[in-house]
């Protein structure tokens, strides 16, 4: 028996302006989430994984079952949209009980099988409401309910927080994984949050254009992103040309044949999350030296934005853009920001050639 | 598919045999040229009567869609029974001592009269249900209502008055004599009316956003006056078909009733019999196809083209085609009511088909999918999901139509079977007013009741789910 749960092996898909070109594959009882800017293929890859469509080429295997050829209903692939599509003709508990998959239950059996689920999922067991009655959240627990009573071998998620307020959202993220976790069920979800991707998930898939760009864990696509595509989608990020070196590194003369400079081109850039910045928060307190790094000593400051228990500050040095989070409000128009050398990526022709 | 398999399997023998008959006279038709001027003038009557609708119209259209719900559901009931009232029965009504009409005006009036009050409720639902986030936007921005108007919803309206603008025009042209020219002519504005439809449903429509506005009192005094005019249109013939079958020499009297239903005539009777089985039957079938067809239908003009068609050939048309199928099957009485059946079938299935395909439209396709990726199959999901969600409006197309067919007096008197039509014919050109008037509005009472019975099963404001 295979150890993955779903593998998609060499699917090519042709629709409209997007190529898809996928080959992944997915452990059994993982959670993965694929995400990728609008237009990138992420909820046409949970269509053919479903089996609402069908790939030009390559083939889809379901815990090592070759499934392309199957119709929807036979694949094991249940789906949750972002609309949750709850069966507005129906209860609560009767959309749970239309997906149990054995319909020889006594009425007992059936309604222990929905309360159980029910409880599962966090919702009331004797709840009656019509579906008209729920709010987003509910529903979304009705939906997660009636997927998991299907017995799926997959569970595939398309955006099924973006109804949901913030609030909801982070809530929701963290029962998610639990009952993920609880129920084993190996999960594909499909979001547009990188946040959500990150926090939730095994493994992340980031889709580009319909291709892969990057398959990896959460701290490994954050932190060594492939590319700078791949590093801006993924969170805020300062991206400056290659010989900013020469202008802002600070190195003791001891150690400054340590330091090779060797540029490729204008296309060789230097990469570093604002995160990763040292700054001078406090005036009056002397600029923490570390060696080697890049500093860069007095930047205009542009904007400044309060974030709740930090600052995210956008400021100018020389004709470049940088941006760095500060726990207190800057006391001045400038600030001095610096980055250490082993935080910094390199990238030429926008993929990565050095972390 | 299995609807318009089903839709194909009826329509192309009668098709084929309406063509096969009657190509031959297409040359002799273009060669006649008083013929040609004939459907030229009937031609140019129709766009004439079809303009002069829509634009009579069009006051009642902005009304309709900003009066309060209340009353918007009773003039919705009364306009749109002008669907089901037969322009046969209005022309009877309208041809009396009073009003003295020739016919050539006569005509005018029936049509407009059948047509103002759809227009009104077809457009105005339109309207009032482009999204208004826009106006309320545009109103923040200083845009005067006039201004946003002309500018925005008048153009979003262009699509839905082309749409009726064709519907009325299919329901008001009269048959040329040729009826390839005929066919032809209703094909060509079947094609204008299936072709607005992609860009109605372009528009921001959402499925409550109706606008109640109360106006200064000069202008409530003018919407009621015009609105009571529009309701009189179709309410007036009707009570005055009714009046007429009780009034006899100047006496109120039920007696054109009793005679009617006198021990021994039993025609009368018969040609109810006729007309609710003709009506039950061919609605069921009929309802089927067009749930079939609205649910599968693909978002294009064509298909709605290829579901329409039957509905601007017309039942006479049809029902000629399906006499050529008489060799084969005999002119059994048997025969002729299953020949009408299939004709009502084909006039019925399109209306119903206009009538559910918003709802299905409607219906998220999500539903569906997800019902199959739960281990449902396609057919299963259809039977638990739409057809579920769709039951309230599939029993308001089933009445409705039934109510169409009882008031339908064309394709079984093709047929030559005995029929209310050719009863209030014959009483009516025997100079028996009453009785030919009895006849009307015992057939009308009918469907008006089943036409209610359906409009009740609509739901405002919940089709979307």
């Amino acid at each position: 028996m295979s150890d993955y749960a779903l593998v998609c092996n060499q699917i090519k898909k042709t629709k409209g302006k997007l190529n898809l070109d996928l080959d992944f594959s997915v452990n059994k009882g993982e959670l993965v989430s694929i995400i990728g800017p609008s237009g990138s293929g992420k909820s046409t890859v949970l269509s053919l994984i479903c089996g609402f469509e069908s790939p030009d080429s390559g083939t889809i295997t379901i815990n090592g079952v070759d499934v392309t050829a199957l119709n929807a209903e036979k694949r094991g692939a249940a789906i949750i949209f972002s609309d949750y599509s709850v069966f507005p003709n129906m209860t609560l508990e009767q959309n749970v009980a239309y997906a149990l998959k054995n319909h020889k239950l006594s009425k007992e059996e059936t309604e222990a099988e929905v309360r159980k689920l029910l409880e599962l999922v966090n919702l009331r067991k004797d709840d009656k409401r019509k579906v008209k009655e729920l709010s987003c959240q509910e529903k979304y627990k009705v939906a997660l309910a009636r997927a998991i009573a299907s017995e799926p071998q997959i569970l595939l998620l398309d955006e099924v927080f973006s109804a949901l307020d913030t609030r909801e959202r982070d809530a929701l993220r963290i029962e998610i994984r639990d009952i993920q976790k609880k129920t084993g069920i190996t999960t594909v979800f499909v979001t547009d949050s990188q946040v959500e991707a990150l926090s939730v998930s095994d493994k992340v898939i980031l889709l580009n254009n319909g291709k892969i760009e990057q398959m990896a864990a959460p701290d490994d696509i954050y932190r060594r992103p492939v590319s700078e595509f791949c590093a801006k989608f993924m969170g805020e990020c300062n991206i400056l040309p290659y010989d900013v070196i020469l202008k802002t590194l600070r190195v003791p003369e001891t150690e400054r044949s340590k330091v090779i400079y060797q540029c490729y081109g204008p296309e060789h850039r230097l990469l570093f999350r604002p995160e990763d910045m040292v700054v001078n928060d406090m005036p009056g307190l002397p600029f923490p030296e570390f060696y080697p790094h890049l500093r860069f000593e007095n930047a205009k400051i542009i904007r400044s934005e309060y974030l709740g228990k930090e600052y995210l500050v956008t400021a100018m040095y020389e004709d470049m853009i940088i941006k760095v989070y500060t726990v207190y409000k800057p006391a001045s128009d400038y600030i001095t920001a610096g980055i250490r050398m082993s935080k910094i990526l390199e990238f030429n022709d926008g993929r990565l050639i050095r972390h | 598919m299995t609807g318009y398999l089903l839709l194909l399997v009826i329509f192309l023998p009668a098709l084929a045999f309406v063509i096969l008959n009657n190509y031959q006279t297409v040359p002799a038709f273009f060669n006649n040229p008083e013929a040609l001027r004939q459907t030229g003038f009937s031609l140019l009557t129709s766009l004439a009567i079809s303009a002069a609708a829509l634009v009579l119209a069009f006051p009642g259209v902005i009304i309709y869609a900003k009066c309060p719900n209340r009353v918007r559901g009773f003039l919705r009931v009364s306009f749109s029974f002008a669907f089901c009232f037969p322009a046969v029965l209005m022309n009877m009504s309208l041809e009396n001592e009073y009003l003295n009409l020739s016919p050539f005006f006569r005509n005018i009036a029936v049509n407009l009269a059948l047509n103002i009050p759809l227009v009104i409720v077809m457009v105005g639902e339109y309207l009032r249900r482009l999204d208004i986030r826009q106006k309320l936007c545009s109103r923040t921005i200083g845009v005067s209502e006039s201004r946003f108007f002309m500018k925005l919803t008048l153009p979003k309206l262009v699509p839905a008055f082309f749409g009726v603008f064709a519907l009325v025009l299919l329901r008001c042209m009269a048959p040329t004599d040729n009826i390839i020219v005929s066919m032809l002519l209703s094909v060509l504005f079947l094609i204008i009316l299936t072709s607005t439809d992609k860009k109605r449903r372009q528009a921001e429509l959402s499925p409550a956003c109706s606008e109640t506005r109360k106006g200064n009192a000069f202008t409530a005094i003018l919407s009621f006056i015009y609105m009571l005019a529009a309701q009189c249109l179709i309410i007036v013939p009707l009570l005055f078909m009714i009046l007429r079958s009780v009034l006899i020499n100047g006496k109120i009297s039920i007696e054109a009733y009793s005679l009617l239903f006198a021990p021994g005539n039993d025609k009368l009777l018969m040609c109810l019999v006729f007309c609710f089985a003709i009506a039950l039957a061919s609605s069921v079938i009929a309802s089927f196809i067009a749930v079939r067809i609205s649910v599968g239908i693909a978002n294009t003009g064509c298909s709605l083209f290829l579901a329409m068609i039957p509905f601007a050939i017309g039942p006479v048309a049809l029902a000629s085609g399906f006499t050529g199928l008489y060799p084969w099957f005999g002119q059994t009485l048997t025969v002729k009511l299953i020949f009408t059946v299939l004709c009502h079938i084909l006039i019925l299935s399109p209306i119903q088909v206009m009538i559910l395909l918003p709802v299905a439209r409607a219906l998220s396709p999500n539903l569906r999918k997800t019902s199959v990726s739960l281990g449902k199959t396609s057919s299963h999901s259809f039977m638990h999901i739409d057809l579920k969600l769709m039951e309230t409006d599939i029993l308001c197309a089933l009445f409705t139509s039934i109510a169409i067919s009882i008031a339908s007096y064309g394709a079984a008197e093709t047929f030559g079977l005995y029929t209310a039509y050719s009863q209030c014919l014959m009483f009516w050109q025997q100079g028996k007013v009453a009785g030919a008037s009895a006849i009307g509005s015992i057939t009308l009472i009918l469907s008006f009741i089943f036409f209610v019975m359906g409009i009740g099963h609509t739901r405002e404001g919940k089709r979307n789910v």
